[in-house]
């Protein structure tokens, strides 16, 4: 039997429609530092679908750039249909429970509102920084700084 | 570190360590690879946000997971929640609206973009506040994710 040892327990996020069902997201809060070193914190989608770190497209101007979409334009798949849709890829650095990725690979992309998550926390050159374990049966994601 | 520089500043050093010939490049990788937050103020001076007290062997290894479950580490996860308690009122006073919460249930900043919000935050110099965008109509919570 394999065990792994983990720093944090992140709980999911338990929302109730009204109808009260409930749903639940792995949401881990993520702070983005801009290239002068201020930072803010986002609340990101832990998505393990995710390529690569995606923020909505607002984000551009937070990032120093005039437009969303000055970057590579980049065509990814998504659950959400057969024909995919282009996202544009750029760096930033971010920050999860103290722990900074500087310059990790960034998409940004035309995001549905939700005022819970204003992105998704993808792998590249991010997931091989941490340790993760996901445990649905107790909403709660773990994390080691340590992997 | 100059133990003078807490002159003017209003701060009290309580503790300081040797950072000896080492270069600051050294001891960034160190801070960040033991998980301090820190960071460089405008003047070039290295400020450490805190530190983490703890006691080992504080607690029996059979009791460790139970009590990590009662007591998980904080995840700064405080202003999300108090926006998905709160997000009726907010959908009321913010719908379609960006907004930062700072002290986890403050909302002190408001703009119908992310760069109006952001020029907010740099006059109000507001440090890393939780950013989110309100939605203006019913938000889907079913998605292709999990449920």
């Amino acid at each position: 039997m394999q065990s792994k040892t983990f720093d944090f327990a992140i709980p999911f996020h338990e929302v109730r429609d009204p109808s009260g069902e409930s749903f639940w997201f792995p949401i881990v809060m993520v702070s983005l530092i801009q290239p002068g070193g201020y930072k803010v914190q986002l609340p990101l989608l832990f998505d393990t679908g995710a390529s690569v770190t995606t923020l909505r497209r607002d984000f551009y101007s937070y990032l120093g750039l005039s437009r969303w979409d000055e970057g590579q334009a980049e065509q990814v798949s998504t659950a959400g249909g057969p024909n995919g849709t282009t996202v544009y890829r750029y760096q930033a650095s971010i920050e999860l429970l103290g722990k900074a990725i500087m310059d990790c690979p960034m998409h940004l992309a035309d995001l549905p509102v939700n005022p819970l998550y204003v992105g998704l926390l993808g792998r590249k050159q991010f997931f091989d920084q941490f340790g993760f374990g996901f445990w649905e049966r107790d909403h709660v994601l773990y994390v080691t700084l340590n992997p | 570190m100059n133990p003078n520089s807490q002159e003017n500043t209003g701060m009290t050093i309580v503790s300081n360590i040797m950072t000896g010939s080492r270069s600051y490049e050294e001891i960034l990788y160190e801070l960040e690879k033991a998980g301090v937050e820190c960071y460089i103020t405008e003047e070039g001076d290295l400020m450490i946000r805190y530190w983490q007290v703890g006691a080992k062997d504080f607690a029996p290894l059979e009791k460790v997971g139970e009590l990590r479950r009662r007591n998980p580490a904080t995840t700064g996860a405080e202003a999300l929640e108090w926006t998905s308690k709160h997000l009726n009122e907010l959908m009321t006073k913010y719908g379609g609206k960006w907004i930062a919460i700072a002290d986890a249930s403050t909302v002190v900043a408001s703009s119908d973009s992310l760069s109006g919000l952001m020029e907010q935050l740099r006059e109000l110099d507001v440090e890393e506040p939780f950013v989110t965008q309100i939605p203006t109509g019913t938000v889907v919570w079913q998605t292709m994710y999990a449920k």
